[in-house]
């Protein structure tokens, strides 16, 4: 199934709305025809055919990351990905990434997020039989060849990360400073999923059995496939491989969280040995499905239009970018610059501060537009790279619960409304609810940045 | 959304409303209820068998413009999307460290209508995307954009790279950026040893002998616009397009837009070769980091050469040895291998891996291994494996528009026929277990390899017995 939608020059629309909102509109179509069933264990499939290329994406995501990490061990799903690699009741051990080389394989890697730990690779279409029992026989046996010299050994794989990613990475620590800040004590945002040696020292065998029986069930996971293949076929394979596969064996309580409006903190300040300062404005904003959700991101986004504009022009700052992270228990807006050498970080916070009261007291948003046409450019593009999509269907289905979310999302900004976006200035974006994070640039400090009392 | 409890209160009250947030919780996903296996059979023990990778190339379509320029079309139409490129036939290897970067950008932002700011505001309204890369040998510029938006956005981009002069307002801006990469290459311990890799495996007059951003310089406007005037004209452009357009129209479109350009009667200078180089290690100090940074690299041959299908599959094993040595073994964040294919003279294939600075000695050790189970020859099968891994992978060059545009501006700059893919893949086809050991000892020669540590001056000191164990010399330089 192809939907159509409208491109303009200056606008975009979709046939329902109104001829003037597209002037020389033209009409392009993306395709959105993924379909979606269950396994009786619960595992939910998304099966998206695309025969442009012999390849397909396979991605299976289980839903759980590090908001689920134990307190006393933050970063232990990121441990639990790694040690997924290591080898299954029929895979020897660490023989699952040279599998997958010998199948073809290409963007074969897992992530851990916030929200979800996902394991994915892309395989020539010959190979997705192999592909699937891999991740089926992964999913069913890993945990039980998991031993104490694979944990020693991720843990310091874990470790040297940190410190490539982390300690040894220009403001490497900002990141983690901001989650602290951002959201209050307790809240399962306010670390990182990466970990640290500190809290991934004490993991046990146990732990990791506790997590899996948890967190790892089918029930838990979604599989998507996107690419060159018979859904037909593909099915009949999934339910051979994944049949079998066990739900999880705890569920975890129900657990609910306050939504954070406003940062619990409202400024800090890190040093850095970095050649010039940098600032950054972060609010906690609605999450995907919640009133205000497309509103606080076209806001967001054209808020760090119009502040990299004057700010370049004004020399407070050599680049500024603005940056919207969708979340299960909250989104994360951020508008982050680095500043011109000798700017004052106080006159960029203000310049920010400006924008945002001027846009909230504007009677139209003359960009709205072009943010449109930015996102259906972007969407567009996405649909080509069988990775990306993959793992954007899976976002449209934790989050909306459709994997051909697409087209109702460009639906949802192409209906937007100036006076709907300039009230999230005055809400939602408000500068009273955000974090300010100033980084000065000292010789002395950390090249990943320490927090100033 | 599936979420059990997500709510927001929006209270909107009129003009100048606001969303009012009240105390709301939001949950996990909820999990399905009453589940269970759906089949009592476990899961086969042997992976199953699949059958052999269908390896097809697209077709390509060359065209030309009556002033000679090479056009490279590979039009499909599964998405209504278009990538293209002007490719110029002059890059980092024909102007001073730093100024083909500044350049590009320099002069492909703005129009003679249109600011720098104006046109990436024109291009960001019809949701299309500017990409540009600079070369040794070419720069590219180009846009990605929706196939109804082809026509005035192929003008437009034109148009930026025709014109004669260059704005004021476009060389800070190009510079600014510029200097931006120049100070984050400056702060990464990977860039650093790049860097330093470079300047050891090329003599220093060499034009391969720095990075392709170079240096920080800050070049006039009319130096700029002299650049423009070699490089913009029919001898040293070539457009390359992939996507959903009919190729006899795009060439007519591209006729009026680029078919009077005038021909130059200059003619690129040859890559010069590359003098032996002794092995070295060179060690750079760089206080306070947790890791050490080792980098390994080699040279080897141009695009085209008789023995790059075989250094390729030459490649994935040594990447594969790599891995397991350095990340299983030693716990290496990472140990990467580049392959370069847009060279007219041999390009640098490298081995890397961030360590802990304790496992840093037995990890040197390790590498050095690895490239001595190369060079003694790999096993016939585990060959066989990696040739098969190569072929199927191939048709990823051509996977999507932007990768197919890619390969289209690797054909153009090294000048190389639309037949090479197809030439490639056979070549790749041929690979055996003789040639990989044969170009292993010629191009993995130990007397040749060169090797780069970047870490902070205990965790460096430490390796000194290493490195002496097996380099001809140790240079220590100072941080940059």
């Amino acid at each position: 199934m192809g939907l159509k939608i409208a491109w303009g020059a200056v606008a975009l629309s979709f046939a329902a709305c109104e001829p003037a909102r597209s002037p020389g509109g033209v009409r392009i179509s993306i395709p959105s025809n993924a379909t979606k069933f269950s396994l009786s264990n619960g595992l939910e499939v998304v099966l998206n055919e695309d025969h442009r290329a012999p390849f397909v994406a396979l991605n299976l995501r289980y839903h759980v990351g590090g908001k689920d990490d134990p307190v006393e061990h933050a970063g232990l799903a990121h441990l639990y990905e790694h040690l997924m690699f290591c080898g299954s009741a029929h895979v020897a051990r660490d023989d699952f990434l040279p599998t997958l080389d010998r199948l073809g394989a290409r963007a074969h890697n897992g992530t851990t997020t916030r929200d979800y730990t996902e394991y994915f690779e892309t395989v020539p279409a010959n190979a997705l039989d192999e592909a699937l029992w891999l991740e089926a026989d992964r999913m069913q046996t890993a945990v039980d060849h998991f031993d104490e010299a694979t944990l020693a050994r991720e843990k310091q794989i874990v470790d040297n990360e940190e410190k490539l990613k982390v300690e040894n990475s220009a403001l490497g620590n900002v990141s983690t400073f901001i989650a602290a800040a951002l959201y209050p004590p307790g809240h399962p945002y306010r670390h990182l999923p990466m970990g640290t040696p500190e809290t991934l020292r004490g993991v046990t065998l146990e732990d990791l059995h506790a997590f899996h029986d948890r967190y790892y069930g089918a029930d838990n996971a979604t599989l998507v496939l996107v690419g060159d293949f018979d859904s037909g076929v593909a099915r009949r394979l999934i339910e051979s491989y994944f049949g079998p596969a066990a739900p999880s064996k705890a569920p975890p309580p129900a657990r609910r969280v306050a939504a954070v409006t406003a940062s619990a903190t409202k400024r800090i300040r890190v040093n850095a040995a970095v050649p010039y300062g940098a600032v950054r404005v972060t609010w906690p904003l609605p999450v995907p499905g919640q009133p205000g959700f497309y509103e606080s991101w076209a806001g967001l986004t054209l808020a760090g239009w119009t502040v990299d504009s004057r700010a370049v022009e004004r020399k407070l700052a050599e680049s500024v970018s603005a940056s919207f992270a969708p979340g299960r228990l909250s989104t994360t807006g951020e508008i982050r610059a680095v500043l011109a050498p000798g700017a004052s970080a106080d006159a960029f916070v203000e310049l920010v501060s400006d924008v945002i009261h001027a846009l909230s007291n504007a009677t139209r948003l003359t960009y709205l537009p072009d943010l449109r046409s930015s996102v259906i450019g972007a969407d567009v593009f996405l649909q080509e790279d069988l990775y990306a999509r993959a793992s954007r269907t899976q976002f449209y289905d934790e989050a909306y619960g459709d994997p051909n979310h697409v087209m109702p999302e460009l639906r949802a900004l192409d209906a937007l409304e100036s006076s709907r976006v300039i009230d999230a200035y005055g809400s939602l974006l408000a500068m009273d609810r955000a974090l300010v994070t100033v980084v000065v640039a000292d010789p002395q400090a950390p090249l990943a940045g320490a927090e100033a009392p | 959304m599936r979420s059990a409890v997500v709510s927001f209160v929006l209270l909107a009250v009129g003009c100048g409303a606001s969303f009012q947030v009240a105390p709301v919780v939001v949950a996990d996903r909820p999990r399905p209820a009453a589940v269970a296996p759906t089949t009592g059979a476990p899961i086969p023990t042997v992976m199953p068998t699949g059958s052999a990778p269908i390896v097809t190339l697209p077709e390509i379509v060359e065209k030309r413009l009556s002033n000679g320029i090479r056009v490279l079309l590979l039009p499909r139409h599964e998405y209504p999307i278009v990538d293209f490129s002007f490719v110029m036939l002059r890059g980092a290897a024909d102007a001073p460290p730093g100024f083909a970067n500044v350049w590009l950008e320099a002069a492909t932002t703005s129009t003679p209508d249109l600011s720098p700011v104006a046109m990436f505001t024109w291009l960001r309204a019809r949701g299309a995307v500017a990409h540009r890369s600079t070369g040794y040998e070419y720069c590219s510029f180009g846009v990605k954009v929706v196939t109804p938006l082809l026509r005035q956005t192929l003008d437009v981009a034109a148009q930026a790279l025709l014109s004669a002069s260059i704005p004021d307002t476009a060389v800070p801006r190009a510079t600014r950026h510029h200097s931006a990469s120049v100070i984050s290459a400056r702060n990464a311990p990977d860039s650093i040893a790049y860097a330093a890799l470079v300047a050891a495996l090329y003599p220093a007059d060499h034009v391969y002998s720095h990075t392709v951003v170079g240096e920080d310089i800050h070049p006039s406007r009319s130096e700029l616009e002299a650049f423009s005037r070699r490089t913009i004209d029919a001898s040293h452009l070539a457009f390359v397009a992939a996507g959903d357009f009919d190729p006899e129209s795009l060439t007519e479109r591209l006729e009026a837009t680029l078919g009077k350009l005038p021909r130059a009667e200059s003619k690129r200078a040859e890559i010069p070769s590359v003098p032996a180089r002794k092995r070295r290690a060179i060690v750079i100090t760089r206080g306070r980091d947790p890791q050490v940074q080792v980098t390994l690299g080699f040279l080897a041959p141009p695009a085209a050469d008789a023995d790059r299908a075989a250094l390729h599959v030459t490649s994935l094993a040594l990447n594969d040895v790599t891995r397991r040595a350095l990340r299983l073994v030693d716990g290496a964040t990472y140990g990467t291998f580049l392959f370069e294919s847009t060279r007219s003279g041999p390009a640098p294939i490298l081995i890397r891996a961030a360590l802990e600075p304790e496992r840093a000695p037995q990890a040197l050790d390790d590498l050095w291994h690895t490239v001595d189970q190369l060079r003694a020859g790999p096993p016939s099968d585990e060959v066989a494996r990696l040739r098969d891994r190569a072929i199927a992978l191939f048709p990823a060059r051509f996977g999507d528009v932007s990768s197919a545009r890619v390969s289209l501006e690797g054909l153009a700059a090294m000048a190389l026929p639309t037949t090479e893919p197809a030439a490639e893949l056979e070549a790749l086809r041929k690979v055996g277990p003789e040639d990989v050991k044969r170009v292993a000892e010629k191009y993995m020669n130990e007397d040749s390899l060169q090797l780069v540590v970047v870490g902070e001056p205990r965790a460096t000191a430490s390796l000194e017995s290493h490195l002496e164990y097996r380099a001809a010399s140790s240079v220590t330089a100072p941080p940059r």
